[in-house]
């Protein structure tokens, strides 16, 4: 599962989130994004070099950045080591330094709030402009957000009547990642648990190279949709690109009265299960088997007990 | 002396005279870590009037053992000689809570025969609802899907069955015990909170509390103000074991607030039933001691029903959710009654995660299962 959240994150542009208890291997896979990513283009390998000769970081030999970047400030980071600033010299921020490639943050409940929220804007537009009262500037900010967090404070993986967290600390715990950034993961992947195929018969793990392959059939595709990835395809073309069946339309019908999607939550993972789609092969349209597979990688990250009263009347 | 006598007792000068009794024992609740001990320790002397008159007077050593330690029965003073007690009453008034001292016409009768019945009961709702045979549901608020559902059901058909369904708007199964009793829409659901009647807590439960006053009544012996305090929480439970005829635990932790309403219904001789659960699930290793010693088990509304010596409750409605398909009756084989994640599900039944996927997905939209965070659930009921 949490293999096939990178493979569809890389190829698709999608956000991650990935839930899982210290010690899952949460870094250890969002390490293996990048290599997944294709090179650079022309324009962002020029954009990229220039942010990063602007931040004083070392450049490659042949002086022109050409692999996916990857940054991961630690969640003690302020506000301007994130987005860029600074009283002398404006310097560009870890999300701009990762243009084009990952930006890692690993513990992301132990970030400062407003920090987080400081993403929202850039996650939109691609760009951050900073303002300081002697200077302004703008650098370029487009990268993969791959997030990381435990499932809840005591451990227990949130398992109902097992985890030692109250309702509240769970709550808690939950609202430390706000809505609208919660919103932007399109994936959101539970970790951990050694996968026990991994360990024994692993067959013997799908070469990244083969991954590659695959990511890179999706990109094409999606290149040809007029966008680099699908997670750049504007609401309109989704009719035209990603039509659904019967059971496709039936599924999403359900999440939407349910209440676990909003329609800009239908787009989104609409998308993912375009990708879902290129990655497989799969002509339109999409299929009940995909669109489910896509709502099921968009789980809340953190359990919540069952209240059937609010469920009946309408409130989450 | 007994708590009725201070029933139209006199009450001191300063033109005051005509405020109830209810009045005074409202102010005496709301001095900081009154209970119902200390309340019962005040009241041995005097009428509620007169202990409020005696803190504000010059200090005397008699009620300094009922505080405890001397800083306490300090602040007491330093307190009741900043509360406006005619305003306070005001207050109670105006918000729509009703207030009865024992022994007074609208102090719930099931309670003033109790062995520790509280001095005074603030309410909210009707009070006469507290009439008819009365169930207890009680709970963890870390329940599994399999405690929320049973609890609801357990509300729901005994609601119907015309018992009123008694449990402590907690989360977790106080909640969908309450849920399903107000779905019933029969009789009136009674909860008891431990907190002052203007102040919803937990505040999630917001909705719910608004419905159960609507449709039932809310019941403490908090005043207006009173933060949910953690040492207010057993003496709730003694009013829940009081008010019941009988009391189910649906699920409970080895040790927790069930376990104590447990006690206090066993001190009362009501009759306690435990919903069996997995042998492995913490979540009901409180029920499961309980049926070890020889508790009875309640698998359904009709145990109990029994058990309040009531019969004839209306057979369960028709499954009505749409029969799965084979991998999805696969997934809910490997799945049983307990969580499981994706990969666990994956691993026990051989699908691909696609499979398990897309039918979690169809499982979920047909009711049969419910996902939270990583876990899926298997849901019994059909709404």
């Amino acid at each position: 599962m949490a293999r096939l959240g990178l493979e569809v994150a890389a190829a698709g542009g999608h956000h991650l989130l990935m839930v899982g208890p210290p010690g899952a291997g949460k870094t250890m896979l969002a390490r293996r994004v990048p290599g997944l990513l294709p090179p650079l283009d022309e324009a962002t390998a020029i954009e990229a070099t220039m942010v990063h000769s602007a931040a004083g970081l070392v450049l490659p030999s042949s002086g022109l950045i050409r692999q996916a970047p990857w940054q991961a400030p630690h969640h003690s980071a302020s506000m301007v080591a994130l987005v860029g600033g600074g009283s002398r010299s404006l310097r560009p921020g870890a999300i701009s330094c990762a243009h084009g490639g990952v930006l890692f943050l690993d513990e992301m409940g132990e970030f400062a709030p407003q920090v987080l929220d400081a993403l929202r804007q850039p996650l939109e537009e691609g760009v951050i402009r900073v303002n300081r009262a002697t200077a302004a500037a703008s650098f370029p900010a487009r990268f993969l957000l791959v997030g990381a967090m435990n499932p809840c404070p005591c451990g227990e993986l949130g398992q109902p009547g097992m985890c030692r967290c109250t309702p509240l600390a769970r709550l808690r715990y939950a609202r430390r990642l706000s809505g609208p950034l919660l919103d932007r993961f399109d994936l959101r992947i539970h970790v951990g648990r050694p996968e026990v195929s991994d360990l024994f018969d692993a067959p013997p793990g799908e070469s990244s190279t083969e991954v590659r392959a695959r990511v890179d059939r999706a990109r094409a595709a999606a290149l040809d949709r007029g966008v680099a990835s699908n997670s750049e395809l504007p609401d309109d073309a989704l009719d035209q690109f990603a039509p659904l069946d019967s059971e496709a339309k039936n599924l999403f019908s359900h999440a939407i009265a349910e209440g676990r999607l909003t329609a800009r939550g239908f787009q989104r993972v609409r998308r993912v299960a375009l990708t879902l789609a290129d990655l497989s092969g799969d002509a339109p349209p999409l299929t009940g088997g995909i669109v489910a597979q896509a709502l099921f990688m968009r789980t809340e990250p953190v359990t919540v007990v069952h209240d059937p009263w609010s469920r009946a009347n309408g409130r989450r | 002396m007994a708590a009725d006598d201070f029933l139209g007792a006199g009450v001191p000068a300063e033109g005051m005279g005509e405020l109830p009794v209810e009045a005074w024992l409202a102010a005496l609740t709301s001095l900081p870590a009154v209970g119902p001990s200390r309340l019962r320790a005040l009241l041995s002397f005097g009428s509620p009037a007169a202990v409020w008159a005696s803190l504000q007077g010059p200090p005397s050593r008699e009620l300094v053992p009922v505080a405890g330690k001397q800083e306490l029965y300090e602040q007491w003073r330093r307190t009741a000689a900043g509360v406006d007690v005619a305003a306070l009453w005001d207050r109670h008034r105006d918000s729509g809570v009703g207030v009865a001292a024992l022994g007074a016409p609208g102090y719930p009768s099931a309670l003033s025969r109790d062995l520790d019945p509280p001095a005074v009961v603030f309410h909210k709702g009707d009070p006469q609802v507290v009439s008819g045979p009365r169930v207890a549901i009680v709970g963890t608020r870390r329940c599994t899907r399999y405690g929320s559902d049973v609890a609801f059901e357990l509300g729901r058909d005994l609601a119907s069955a015309g018992v009123g369904v008694v449990s402590g708007l907690a989360l977790g199964i106080d909640a969908a015990a309450h849920a399903g009793a107000l779905e019933a829409r029969a009789a009136p659901p009674i909860a008891v909170v431990g907190n002052g009647l203007d102040r919803v807590y937990p505040e999630r439960n917001r909705a719910l509390w608004r419905a159960v006053a609507d449709q039932g009544v809310l019941l403490g012996e908090a005043p207006l103000g009173a933060p949910p305090e953690r040492w207010r929480f057993p003496a709730r439970n003694r009013i829940i074991a009081a008010l019941a005829d009988v009391v189910v635990v649906v699920e409970s932790h080895a040790s927790g607030g069930s376990m104590h309403t447990v006690a206090e219904a066993a001190a009362r001789d009501r009759a306690v039933l435990a919903v069996p659960g997995p042998v492995r699930s913490s979540a009901s290793d409180g029920c499961l001691e309980l049926l070890a010693d020889g508790c009875a088990p309640c698998r359904d509304a009709d145990d109990v029903l029994l058990a309040l010596g009531i019969s004839g409750a209306e057979s369960a409605p028709l499954d009505s959710r749409i029969q799965p398909g084979s991998i999805g009756l696969q997934v809910l084989e490997a799945l049983g009654w307990q969580p499981a994640d994706g990969e666990q599900i994956k691993v026990r039944t051989g699908l691909t995660m696609a499979e398990v996927a897309g039918a979690v997905e169809e499982l979920r939209a047909a009711g049969w299962v419910a996902v939270s965070g990583r876990w899926i659930e298997r849901v019994g009921i059909t709404r």
